[in-house]
């Protein structure tokens, strides 16, 4: 799903850097546009919002779930910490999976902007592949790389917060995993321009 | 006349306080990252195959 | 003789709501008490608080002399090992398989091998009379009995001192509920242990009771030996057990 969405952005940024760039003559620069916009920006924001729909949902029913129908409190009651237990784990789970998919959609994305740029807008493959790796600092990935690892910590987070205070029976379940959702998506957005902000200074 | 800085203000705080709690939480999650958590390997072994399967 | 449990002057607000206004109980060990009382009296919130789920405003929580409410999560956690609870939807982790439930304690907070947890998983099972067939399937595919069993079988699996149970018979035909009543009377026979159970089905609570306490409005209004039940001169505990929509208590519509 991630790789999709990814294919896409890549060849509609493509296309519109080299619409963007022909106003003052600089087509030439659509693979490294490509190649920044979407390691340090698009792929973690967009691999972030995807999986805040999928991951920060799933969680939220799941522990929402086992809130309403006591699970938490049976767990509380057999000496083991809900927060050990449950929370822990799907955090970490998110921390470590969020950037190795990002790297995945970084990759795709920049296929995506390639094919584009190859097949309809005339550019020669070979030099298109070398200035994106000339012009990709490390820079670049690691930041795009920290965000996801922080978007990660949110998803789980959020939704594990939204699912733990959540009651009310089966409406409760559903309105934790749609402030899951909503919650994490902004916090995302906000936290995205934050660390821009810092990396840039 | 309804001020209407008063409901702002007042979602301006409960906004605030939400973010207070969800920090709160945020806290006791990373905390019990870091202490000896219960069945480590196996439940985040368990999470992570279920993350990458449902992150796909 | 110091009582197993002792619950002190308890109080919390909910929402606004006094729900528990000064609830005091002792508990003997080995002493089986049931608390009745009318829906949104605060017998879940007395049993919340009891088992540390909830923080009372003020109060306290004696277990063996050991005031409980303020201990710090860990330390309470060790206290949790005295404690059994039967919850009312049975509470069951659907993930986990029927023994993986029942051995949850062993597994993850005992450390205790898996393979040992597994035996004595099964031999819990046997006690509270379900088939060990059913060990490697999962909660949902059983009936709602056989998850009260199950429930059970967690709950006594580390022999706890006091057994908690939150309207043990609520949602089984007759015939099961008496048979849950049966086990709850053998296991806490058995296990020697203190029971504290809240309930409105007065046929359970006769029978699986040495004491019983009438919870009304956030406070103990009665209390007595079971026998006396009946000649309690309590006007509100003489229409509970009749069942009557007439009397002191204004049912809540």
């Amino acid at each position: 799903m991630i790789g999709l969405t990814a294919v896409f952005i890549g060849a509609a940024l493509a296309l519109n850097i080299y619409v963007g760039g022909a106003r003052f003559n600089a087509e030439s620069f659509v693979p490294n546009i490509v190649v920044l916009g979407i390691t340090r920006e698009l792929g973690p924001v967009l691999a972030g919002l995807m999986l805040a729909g999928r991951v920060s949902a799933g969680i939220a029913a799941e522990i929402g779930t086992m809130r309403v129908t006591e699970q938490i409190d049976a767990m509380t009651t057999l000496s083991t910490d809900p927060f050990k237990f449950l929370i822990a784990p799907r955090v970490l789970a998110a921390v470590l999976t969020l950037p190795v998919l990002v790297a995945v959609a970084d990759i795709i994305g920049v296929m995506g902007g390639y094919l584009v740029a190859v097949n309809s807008l005339d550019f020669n493959g070979a030099t298109y592949l070398r200035n994106t790796f000339n012009f990709l600092e490390t820079q670049d990935v690691v930041l795009g790389l920290t965000k996801a690892a922080v978007f990660g910590f949110i998803i789980a987070v959020m939704g594990a917060y939204q699912g733990y205070n959540s009651s009310g029976g089966a409406l409760g379940v559903g309105r934790a995993t749609t402030n899951a959702v909503v919650g994490a998506i902004v916090l995302i957005l906000a936290v995205n321009y934050l660390i821009t902000a810092f990396f840039v200074e | 006349m309804i001020n209407p800085f008063v409901p702002i203000g007042a979602s301006t705080l409960a906004i605030f306080a939400e973010i207070g709690r969800f920090s709160m939480f945020a806290a006791r999650a990373v905390a019990a990252l870091f202490r000896r958590p219960i069945s480590p390997a196996n439940s985040a072994a368990n999470v992570f195959r279920s993350a990458i399967f449902r992150c796909r | 003789m110091t009582a197993k449990l002792q619950l002190i002057g308890l109080k919390k607000k909910l929402r606004g709501r006094q729900v528990l206004d000064g609830v005091d109980l002792d508990v003997a060990p080995g002493k089986s008490i049931v608390i009745i009382g009318g829906s949104g009296q605060g017998k879940s919130v007395t049993l919340k608080c009891t088992l540390g789920l909830m923080k009372p405003d003020s109060g306290q929580v004696l277990v063996d002399g050991a005031e409980i409410t303020k201990m710090p999560v860990e330390i309470r956690a060790r206290v949790m090992r005295k404690f059994g609870m039967l919850f009312q939807g049975a509470a069951l982790f659907d993930s986990l398989s029927v023994w993986e439930n029942i051995a949850f304690r062993l597994i993850y907070a005992d450390n205790v091998p898996r393979k040992d947890a597994r035996e004595r998983a099964i031999e819990t099972m046997r006690k509270v009379r379900l088939s060990p067939d059913f060990a490697d399937v999962r909660p949902i595919e059983l009936s709602g009995g056989m998850q009260k069993r199950a429930g059970l079988a967690r709950a006594i699996i580390a022999k706890p001192d006091i057994l908690f149970f939150d309207e043990p018979t609520t949602g089984l035909d007759p015939i099961t509920a008496d048979a849950i009543n049966d086990l709850i009377v053998e296991m806490v026979k058995e296990l020697d242990c203190a029971a504290v159970s809240i309930t409105h089905d007065m046929p359970s609570a006769r029978k699986i009771s040495d004491e019983i306490a009438m919870l009304h409005d956030g406070k103990i209004v009665w209390r007595g030996p079971t026998s006396t039940l009946d000649s309690s001169g309590n006007a509100m505990v003489d229409q509970f057990v009749a069942g009557r929509a007439d009397g002191p208590i204004q049912a809540v519509v």
